[in-house]
């Protein structure tokens, strides 16, 4: 069975003068169990628009969705999926504590289970600190990571997240890529929405791109990237002469060089390196909010 | 695989949840302030105003006190009511909520349950001001009235012109009165909800429930009117009208309470009963057409 499953999942809008815009059009695809599926495309692609109908958010104009083999029709099949809408917005006068019980409330979930349940779901995503803070003065990371701790607090078996890294600086989107493999870890079915594309490398087992509400992609994300015709080796400590010794060797056992020279790091490493030692130095940046404790994930 | 189909049944919990939630939201806005302390301080003021001899003082009282309670009580349920789905949509609260097991049922009435418990509590702490209000002019009233009755040649015993004032303080049919604006007060807020299942404008919705609300108080007296005229026109007018628009002078106790006539409980009962049914249709109503809404 599988955790998400389309069939010509359609979605028009009329928009002004009666024109019909198409959000979806004809999708089909399916998520699997344990896997962490990424639903790319250009902004308008129509990936916010797949999430809302598998949530019956939207009513389809034609075609219909599962999850876990249940019409999404039915209100119950949202006992298994939890949500982390696109820019989240949740009650601004509510505590970040109290967003959270609010949403356990609705799951039906009281009592001690229900604040073991916010205890718990607080410290996976590190916002213990702030438990008492209205969301009016939450950062958009936070409100991403408040946003997931909601999602989880029925433990859904399938996570629903739209664009979870929007708007959020990369230290913090770094934070929230890391959680997302936390949860992998815990064996969640994980369908994702991003643009970010070199995040969702990082995360994904398999995706599928969205044009104009089509799929026009769908792999394996390492089958999709490999090139299996060249390899590359990164090494240290070679000189001149050795270099040369190894060119000479790919010569001679019928290879070509394509390319050499130093490695460029990427400007995220770059950026998260110089921040975490200037923090090393002091204790935090004056008026700074985050804790001090950094993430200390690097990139594989 | 499947064995037992997985049901969601109707929650009070889930209900109240959003309901208790609702009450929070809506106690946070600027316009409840305004209007709930501008609604004391009109109750309050009466005293200031009258200046009758002492039983017509209180009758004053009753009846400018009364009309306050329902009037401010209509406005916190229009303006209220008219902004709860508003609100829910423009900020996308309403995404993270009905993502999860919640039956849009719920959500709808839970809704309306918030915003109908805090109307209630409003209306209670009117009415306690109020209380307090008699009971402080009864007080007074009754000392100045034994002073000048016990003076030399007066026509009226102490005891006579004591007995008129408890009499119209202490009347039962004051609390039937005040029930009954609590039950207008939720006519208005089912109405004022469902108009906002399809009107997304907040002014539109606000000056609909008030053409309603007027039109309420008026269509008993035009069918009165009306009644002589054999026009087939005018009569089916009036029956259109009569149809959508609750007669929502019904509700209103305050002359017969101020002329101290005895309100018989039945007719209590039943207007509240009508109030009720008519809420109900419109809340009805809004979970029909709430169902189908695009969000
Ligand atoms: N509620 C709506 N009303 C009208 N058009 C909409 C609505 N939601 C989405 N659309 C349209 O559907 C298309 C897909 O939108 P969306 O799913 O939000 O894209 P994405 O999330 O990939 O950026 C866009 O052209 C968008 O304008
Ligand atoms: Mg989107």
């Amino acid at each position: 069975m599988h955790a998400i499953a389309t069939r010509s999942l359609t979605k028009h809008f009329r928009s002004t003068w009666r024109r019909r815009v198409v959000g979806l059009d004809h999708l089909n695809f399916a998520v699997r169990e344990n896997e962490v599926y990424g639903l790319l495309g250009p902004n308008g692609s129509g990936k916010s628009t797949t999430l809302k109908l598998i949530l019956g958010l939207y009513q389809p104009s034609e075609g219909e969705a599962d999850i876990f083999g249940m019409s999404v029709e039915r209100t119950v099949s949202r006992t298994s999926v939890g949500y982390l809408p696109e820019n989240p917005y949740f009650y601004r006068y509510l505590t970040g504590a109290e967003t959270v019980r609010f949403f356990g409330r609705l799951c039906g979930m009281r009592g001690r289970r229900l604040e073991e349940k916010v205890s718990e779901l607080l410290a996976l995503v590190g916002l213990e600190a702030h438990r008492d803070r209205r969301l009016a003065g939450y950062s958009k990371g936070m409100l991403q990571r408040i946003g997931l701790a909601q999602a989880l607090v029925h433990e859904p078996r399938l996570l629903l997240l739209d664009e979870p890294t929007a708007g959020v600086d990369p230290i913090g989107s770094i934070e929230i890529r890391d959680l997302i493999l936390k949860l992998r870890g815990m064996g969640k079915t994980i369908l994702l929405c991003s643009h970010l594309l070199d995040q969702v490398q990082d995360v994904c087992d398999r995706i599928g791109i969205l044009h104009y509400g089509k799929m026009i992609l769908e792999g394996d994300v390492k089958g999709l990237l490999a090139r299996k015709d060249q390899f590359q080796f990164t090494c240290e400590g070679l000189d001149d002469p050795a270099r040369a010794r190894v060119r000479e060797a790919i010569r001679a056992a019928g290879g070509r060089l394509i390319s050499e020279g130093n490695p460029a790091t990427t400007l995220e490493h770059l950026f998260l390196q110089s921040v975490r030692s200037a923090d090393r130095g002091k204790a935090a940046p004056s008026g700074a909010t985050r804790p001090v404790d950094l993430p200390t994930a690097e990139r594989p | 695989m499947k064995t037992s189909t997985p049901r969601l049944g109707f929650s009070f919990g889930r209900l109240w949840t959003i309901g208790r939630n609702t009450m929070t939201e809506v106690i946070r806005q600027k316009f409840f302030y305004i209007l709930l302390v501008f609604g004391l301080v009109v109750i309050a003021s009466s005293r200031f105003f009258a200046q009758f001899s002492s039983v017509e003082q209180i009758k004053f009282i009753k009846d400018f006190s009364l009309a306050a309670m329902t009037v401010f009580g209509a406005l916190i349920a229009m303006v209220g009511t008219a902004e709860l789905l508003p609100l829910e949509l423009e900020n996308r609260t309403i995404y993270p909520i009905l993502a999860k097991p919640v039956h849009r049922t719920e959500f709808l009435l839970g809704k309306f349950a918030g915003m109908a418990m805090l109307l209630l509590l409003t209306i209670l702490l009117m009415s306690l001001i109020f209380e307090g209000l008699l009971l402080s002019t009864e007080h007074q009233l009754l000392a100045s009235a034994a002073a000048s009755a016990s003076a030399p040649g007066a026509e009226v015993s102490a005891q006579e012109i004591a007995d008129q004032i408890l009499h119209q303080t202490r009347d039962p049919a004051l609390l039937k009165a005040i029930f009954l604006i609590g039950i207008k007060a939720l006519i208005v807020c089912a109405i004022s909800l469902l108009i906002s299942t399809f009107a997304t404008s907040v002014i539109f919705n606000v000056i609909s429930s008030v053409i309603i609300y007027i039109c309420g108080h008026l269509e008993a007296g035009a069918r009165q009117a009306s009644l002589g005229d054999q026009s087939p026109i005018v009569r089916g007018l009036m029956l259109v009208v009569a149809f959508f628009v609750p007669d929502l002078s019904a509700f209103n106790l305050a002359d017969a309470v101020v002329l101290g006539q005895h309100i018989p409980l039945r007719l209590v009962a039943n207007t509240a009963a009508y109030g009720i049914f008519y809420a109900a249709i419109a809340l009805a109503l809004a979970i029909l057409i709430f169902q189908e809404k695009e969000i």
